[in-house]
């Protein structure tokens, strides 16, 4: 039996293991797409300010 | 350094699936479509202009937004979505996502929905969408749901925020045809939602939750079905007289109103939530459940049809 402060642990079973690696995956394609997001955010930022600078806002 | 495929005693074999039903998929499909509607209405009404791309992640944000508050309710709530029947295959309750993932996954998805609000829109619309997120997870759920047969009335405030959310990307503000449109889906709700917990009243009565029909009985709660109904009827036209809508919406709203109230009277006359109602009762409140969906997405199709089209001319104007 484990200790109070350590985590119990055992062997993945294949599939526990291949669901985890799905995850892995899904949990990837999310991050990317997180970044992508702030990406297209900061360019369409950016060119709004640059038209807004070439029509004398700035 | 641990054995790489050693994992906690309660892994699982989860699947994205899984995961995005924590979401609530089906909620944010109508929480997605009534924020986009706010967002076209506002452009159509004010004039001002968004740029696509912001719109698209503005649409995100809420259903993110959407999805991390359901989330957050499937982790708060498992206790009580294991004794029903109907929520008890929920990934939570059914051991397919151990709940403090549930609780994370929640958390992480409101803070990056209500983040990505502000970046691609403004502080008020971010503002408004954490407020929903927190009016749904916290007040809702937390409190609300097993605190009062009223909770349905008062919690449906967080569902109605995303066309007030909408119009806020657009013009960063929040004037009174965008609180409209709040009051739309605000008087909606309980009758959608009472509706099928006449259908599930034994249901909520074994969770505890204090639902109409298990505090006051199914007769109060078909009469409370038939008001709110004429009470949303009569806002429903609301945009009408402020010139958000025109006749186009002014028709689809009283007809489907009409309709609306017509299956509310029916359901009235019905022993529908009694322990001595017969099957066609029942089908009759499942069918007033199944028509408040259909209501509301054709309800908010008009209007966005409208300006979408160019269509929308002012009833008043005409007079």
């Amino acid at each position: 039996m484990a200790k109070d402060n350590e985590i119990e642990v055992r062997p993945l079973t294949d599939e526990e293991a291949k669901a985890r690696g799905r995850r892995n995956v899904w949990l990837a394609l999310a991050l990317v797409a997180f970044v992508m997001l702030v990406l297209t955010i900061t360019i369409v930022r950016l060119s709004q300010g640059i038209g807004a600078m070439a029509d004398g806002g700035f | 350094m641990t054995d790489q495929t050693a994992a906690p005693v309660t892994a699982t074999v989860a699947t994205a699936k899984d995961y995005f039903n924590l979401l609530k998929p089906r909620i944010m499909v109508l929480v997605v479509f009534t924020g986009f509607v706010g967002i076209v209405a506002a452009q159509g009404v004010t004039g001002q202009t968004l740029h696509p791309v912001m719109a698209i992640i503005a649409t995100l944000a809420i259903a993110l937004g959407s999805g991390g508050a359901g989330a957050i309710n499937m982790w708060y709530d498992a206790d009580i979505d294991s004794v029903m029947s109907r929520t008890s295959t929920r990934p939570v309750p059914s051991g397919a996502v151990p709940a403090e993932e549930a609780l994370s996954l929640g958390l992480i998805l409101s803070g990056v929905s209500v983040l990505l609000m502000w970046m691609a829109s403004n502080w008020l619309a971010a503002a408004l969408l954490a407020f929903s997120i927190f009016y749904y997870g916290g007040i809702y759920t937390m409190w609300l749901k097993r605190a009062t047969p009223q909770n349905i009335v008062i919690g449906g405030g967080a569902g109605a925020f995303p066309p007030v959310i909408g119009w806020a990307v657009v013009t960063g503000t929040a004037p009174l045809d965008a609180w409209i449109l709040f009051a739309i889906i605000f008087f909606w709700t309980p009758p959608h939602f009472w509706a099928l917990s006449l259908l599930a009243h034994k249901e909520y009565a074994k969770a505890g939750v204090p639902m109409l029909p298990v505090t006051h009985g199914a007769r109060a709660t078909r009469s409370q079905i038939c008001v709110y109904t004429l009470v949303l009827l009569v806002t429903s036209l609301l945009p009408v007289v402020t010139g958000l809508a025109g006749w186009i919406y002014a028709i689809a709203a009283l007809a489907l109103g009409l309709g609306f109230l017509s299956l509310s009277v029916k359901v009235s006359r019905t022993a529908a939530g009694e322990p001595d109602s017969n099957p066609a009762d029942q089908k009759a409140a499942a069918g007033l459940f199944a028509y408040s969906i259909i209501y509301l997405f054709a309800v908010f199709a008009a209007l966005m049809a409208e300006h979408l089209l160019g269509l929308q001319t002012p009833v008043m104007e005409l007079f």
